[in-house]
């Protein structure tokens, strides 16, 4: 828009310059015919001055009228003057002029007429007179020559002015017509680029609306391909007021009725009795319009009556003004999902009432082995108490009594009761570890196990045993049970090096696998078969010779609970002959 | 100095002889009484029901508490012996098969002056029975003299 309107300015500024200098031009050429038309002035008044001079050196002069004519010549001569002011060379030769019309005029004036006669008549010719009427005729030629002379000065002049006036008129005409063009052609050259550029906008902006418009259409068959093909959903488009208007494949599936004869029916018909008498509905409903969206579930009715657990929303679409002018209520069929929560519920409730029920038997169970270890260790020792004490008394008192096998006999049923009391003993000691409280405290088991092994070694000071462990090895645990643990390893591995002039007994730590520590008790005697490495943690396994290896087979079966009640597994290696070791973990209590 | 008799609180025939048998070798100048159950071992020493009329003579020197007893338990004879002002500085052993660490707590807490376990083996048996009779009726000075 800048580039026409800058055209346009220049355009007019070049025309009014151009117009001002015609103008002017046009005003010089005035100038010069005013100068002509008043020198031709002077010239006329001059020669009719000196006609009546002449005339009136005959008949006599009137003082009056020459003064006005001379008045008039001098007015006329300083408007000349002025007129020529501008051109220098012109001046002088005005200057001169009028100083020669006012040499002129001095002759003509009737005082410079010589005196004649009162009666003067043309015979009666005055000498002076003939000769002032002939100079004056004279002058008046000469002075006519003159004025001739600067008016064809002035003449060539106009001439000059009005060609130049008439170049610039043709000039100015051109160059209008030329800049007119010029602008003309600019302003259709704008316009054109305007215009090309209006229209690719327009095109652009045409093929933008066409494609949004397709992508719309693409989007809106999209939305109903995938609306009407949900078919896990219902998808239900509805009035303000839950009047159903739109229904898909999923809605029909799930509810029963076909689009045709549910549409234009209250969405109220989905609820039960129960839901309607209660304004299930309408809360739903209000709840949309208010909040913009309701999350509802809970059993709704089919067309042919029966039930379903429906789990979904209702959400509000709103136009511009923010009212909403359609609902959308998207269900899903949470009937099986329900159905399945309850059954988990109900097996849930089932299992903890069982595991109350087994807690309780447990409890029951607890006390009975604890009524029962009580009664072990009161009243079964009793009678073994009386068969070793009488047997004792038989022996004592009255061993003349008995031959050499009834003391043998004897002595094997003390010995078998004093069996069973050790028996008692050990087993008693695996209850108490298994029904034990646990404590959790820092226990070092390195400490532990070399005051076994001093014990051990007092009981049976001829045994060469060395014994290595680390200096510490602290972890959390029950102290008690760790002691019995670490006795029962310690003094197995004490017991089944017993035919070596040197044992040697471990304890140490590995790492594990699982990054837990593993802690092992290692000896080098007679070991054992790993064949029967399962059943080496069973109370009352033994895979030795009672008489080579005495024991009750329950130290091991007292450590697995042990181990067990710490979290922990423990595990053996062993060969014949070559040692055996024992691992175990401590995990979390 | 007067001896009081050696009371035995013990249900069990066989157990009563082989204390009686233990303690024989000590030849005790102290007479024996055995009574079979909680409830008549109360009575005698707190002296009520049949034994209100008690003599000082007849208060135990020594009492050998059986633990598993028929009526009231080893546990409750103590605990009521113990919180009676005058029969408290009788000294009463507890002599019994059980090693359970609940039954030693609960009689220490209860006021016995010692607790004894009976062992299975005669020869142990005898020892230890012997031991404690004689520690508790020669060695032990008695608080406050016969009561």
């Amino acid at each position: 828009m800048v580039v026409p309107l800058l055209v346009t300015v220049a355009v007019g500024v070049t025309f009014v310059w151009q117009v001002e200098r015609l103008l002017d031009l046009m005003r010089w050429v005035e100038h010069t015919d005013q100068v002509i038309e008043v020198t031709r002035r002077i010239e006329t008044r001059m020669s009719r001055i000196v006609r009546e001079a002449r005339e009136s050196l005959i008949e006599g002069s009137s003082q009056e009228e020459f003064t006005v004519r001379r008045e008039e010549v001098l007015d006329a001569s300083q408007v000349l003057m002025r007129l020529v002011a501008d051109n220098p060379a012109q001046r002088d030769r005005a200057s001169t002029l009028i100083s020669d019309v006012q040499a002129l005029l001095q002759m003509a004036s009737p005082e410079a007429a010589p005196r004649r006669g009162a009666q003067p008549s043309p015979e009666e010719e005055n000498p002076s007179v003939r000769g002032h009427h002939h100079r004056l005729g004279e002058k008046m030629d000469a002075l006519a020559a003159q004025f001739d002379a600067f008016v064809n000065v002035e003449e060539r002049l106009r001439l000059e002015r009005s060609a130049r006036a008439a170049n610039a008129a043709r000039f100015t005409t051109w160059s209008a017509l030329a800049l007119a063009l010029l602008l003309g052609g600019a302003l259709a050259l704008q316009g054109n680029r305007a215009l090309t550029v209006v229209s690719r906008r327009y095109e652009r902006a045409n093929a933008a609306i066409v494609a949004h418009a397709e992508a719309q259409r693409q989007r809106d068959e999209e939305s109903r391909s995938i609306v009407e093909g949900v078919m896990g959903h219902a998808i239900v488009l509805l009035s303000p007021d839950g009047e159903i208007r739109k229904w898909n494949a999923g809605a029909e599936r799930l509810k029963g009725y076909r689009a045709e004869e549910i549409i234009g029916k209250p969405f109220s018909l989905f609820f039960t009795p129960e839901d309607q008498r209660a304004g299930v509905p309408e809360r739903i409903l209000s709840a949309a319009r208010e909040h913009g969206i309701t999350a509802s579930e809970g059993w709704r009715v089919r067309k042919d009556g029966t039930r379903f657990y429906g789990q979904g929303t209702v959400s509000a679409l709103r136009d511009r003004t923010g009212r909403a002018y359609a609902l959308v209520k998207i269900t899903r069929d949470m009937t099986e999902h329900r159905q399945t929560e309850e059954k988990i519920l109900q097996l849930n409730q089932t299992l903890e009432r069982r595991v109350e029920d087994r807690t309780a038997e447990l409890a029951a169970v607890n006390r009975e082995l604890e009524a029962f270890s009580y009664s072990v260790s009161h009243d079964l020792r009793a009678p073994l108490r009386s068969v070793d004490g009488f047997g004792r008394l038989l022996q004592e008192r009255y061993a003349d009594q008995f031959d050499a096998q009834g003391q043998h006999y004897l002595s094997r049923i003390r010995a078998a009761a004093q069996r069973m009391a050790t028996l008692i003993e050990d087993l008693l000691r695996l209850s108490r570890v298994t029904r034990a409280e646990m404590k959790d405290e820092d226990v070092d088991l390195a400490t532990i196990a070399r005051r076994v092994v001093e014990d051990l070694h007092r009981n049976d000071p001829a045994r060469d045993v060395v014994f290595e462990a680390p200096s510490s090895l602290p972890i959390r645990g029950d102290r008690r049970l760790l002691e019995i643990a670490l006795e029962n390893l310690l003094s197995n591995a004490w017991k089944f090096t017993g035919r070596l002039a040197r044992a040697h007994l471990e304890l140490g730590t590995i790492g594990h696998a699982d990054g837990k520590t593993e802690y092992f008790v290692r000896d080098d005697g007679v070991g054992f078969d790993m064949a029967f490495a399962s059943r080496l943690f069973s109370p009352f396994q033994r895979l030795h010779d009672a008489e080579d290896f005495p024991g009750t087979g329950i130290g091991l079966a007292t450590v697995q609970r042990v181990v067990s009640r710490h979290g922990g597994e423990i595990r053996a290696e062993a060969a014949p002959g070559k040692g055996a070791t024992f691992y175990f973990t401590l995990g979390e209590m | 100095m007067t001896h009081g008799p050696v009371l035995i609180v013990e249900d069990s025939a066989d157990d009563y002889e082989l204390i009686v048998l233990a303690l024989e070798p000590l030849r005790l100048p102290n007479a024996l009484v055995r009574l079979k159950n909680g409830a008549d071992a109360v009575d005698y020493l707190l002296r009520k029901g049949p034994w209100a009329h008690r003599s000082d003579e007849e208060t135990p020197a020594l009492v050998l508490l059986d633990l598993m007893l028929p009526k009231l338990s080893g546990i409750e004879v103590l605990e009521r012996v113990k919180a009676d002002p005058v029969a408290r500085p009788i000294p009463i052993v507890v002599l019994t098969s059980s090693d359970e660490r609940t039954d030693l707590v609960r009689c220490y807490r209860a006021g016995a002056n010692s607790y004894v376990r009976k062992p299975v083996e005669a020869g142990e048996f005898q020892r230890v029975a012997s031991q404690v009779g004689l520690y508790w009726t020669r060695v032990n000075e008695r608080a406050g003299g016969p009561v």
